[in-house]
């Protein structure tokens, strides 16, 4: 079980987008997951179990956990990419 | 038990449409274009700095094939009645992107007053569905009407039209 968590400014609109993105990504790769969404701000405290930290704003921290830009999700550039980023992540 | 309809939806219609807006600075855009809200009274008083505030602290700016747009929102409590509304700029002004923050010309904004997130993703995926397609949003670019915004958008939204 992988547990991906999706962060944007205010964890409502733009992680709920990019979070059906990456469930839709998950499911086609038959990868088991659990996805956790929330504030950038609290990434702090919902990181430690993460395997994958997906954001709509590049940070700046570094948790030590993987972490990818969700913005193509929105807009189609470089979203193909960016799933098979995220894939080869959690397949690992 | 009984399924509420209206937190699903998310309102767009003529009168959250607003052509040729002239402004020279993002926070001009986001207070013209909000009005349209507050008229309606689809959003609350405060939405207009909360959505200022949260623009400058997480920027809304992407970057497309065609167009530089905007997806400036804000916290649900500052919001009655889920809405979309759109403003098309006469001339583009500087917004930041969302993911590196660098400034972007923007040219088409969609402002989204959201209420019910996880309800309302239906909507957001058909937002999504827009600013992927380039030809719709060079044709915003030039409509005439708000009307003719409101053609273009149908095919999207379909029955989700007030």
């Amino acid at each position: 079980m992988k547990n991906v968590i999706v962060a944007c400014g205010g964890g409502i609109a733009t992680s709920t987008i990019i979070a059906d993105k990456v469930r839709a990504v998950l499911d086609e790769a038959n990868i088991e997951y659990t996805i956790t969404q929330c504030t950038l701000s609290e990434l702090t405290y919902e990181v430690s179990s993460a395997d994958l930290i997906v954001t709509s704003m590049k940070v700046e921290t570094d948790f030590g956990v993987p972490n990818v830009l969700g913005a193509p999700f929105l807009t189609g550039l470089g979203e193909e990419e960016t799933k098979e980023k995220i894939i080869e992540i959690l397949s690992r | 038990m009984t399924i509420d309809h209206s937190k699903s939806q998310l309102i767009l219609n003529e009168e959250l449409i607003r052509l040729s807006i002239q402004a020279h600075h993002s926070e001009e855009v986001l207070i013209q274009l909000s009005e349209n809200f507050r008229r309606k009274n689809y959003v609350k008083a405060s939405f207009t700095d909360a959505l200022i505030a949260r623009e400058l602290e997480y920027p809304t700016g992407l970057l497309t094939q065609s167009v530089g747009i905007a997806i400036p929102h804000t916290d649900p409590k500052h919001v009655n009645k889920g809405s979309i509304g759109i403003g098309v700029l006469e001339h583009p002004v500087l917004f930041k992107t969302m993911d590196t923050r660098e400034e972007i010309n923007v040219s088409i904004v969609i402002m989204l007053a959201i209420t019910h997130p996880s309800d309302q993703l239906k909507m957001l995926q058909k937002v999504t569905a827009i600013i992927k397609d380039n030809h719709v949003l060079l044709d915003m670019m030039h409509a005439q009407s708000a009307e003719e915004v409101m053609r273009l958008l149908q095919p999207f939204f379909g029955e989700m039209i007030e």
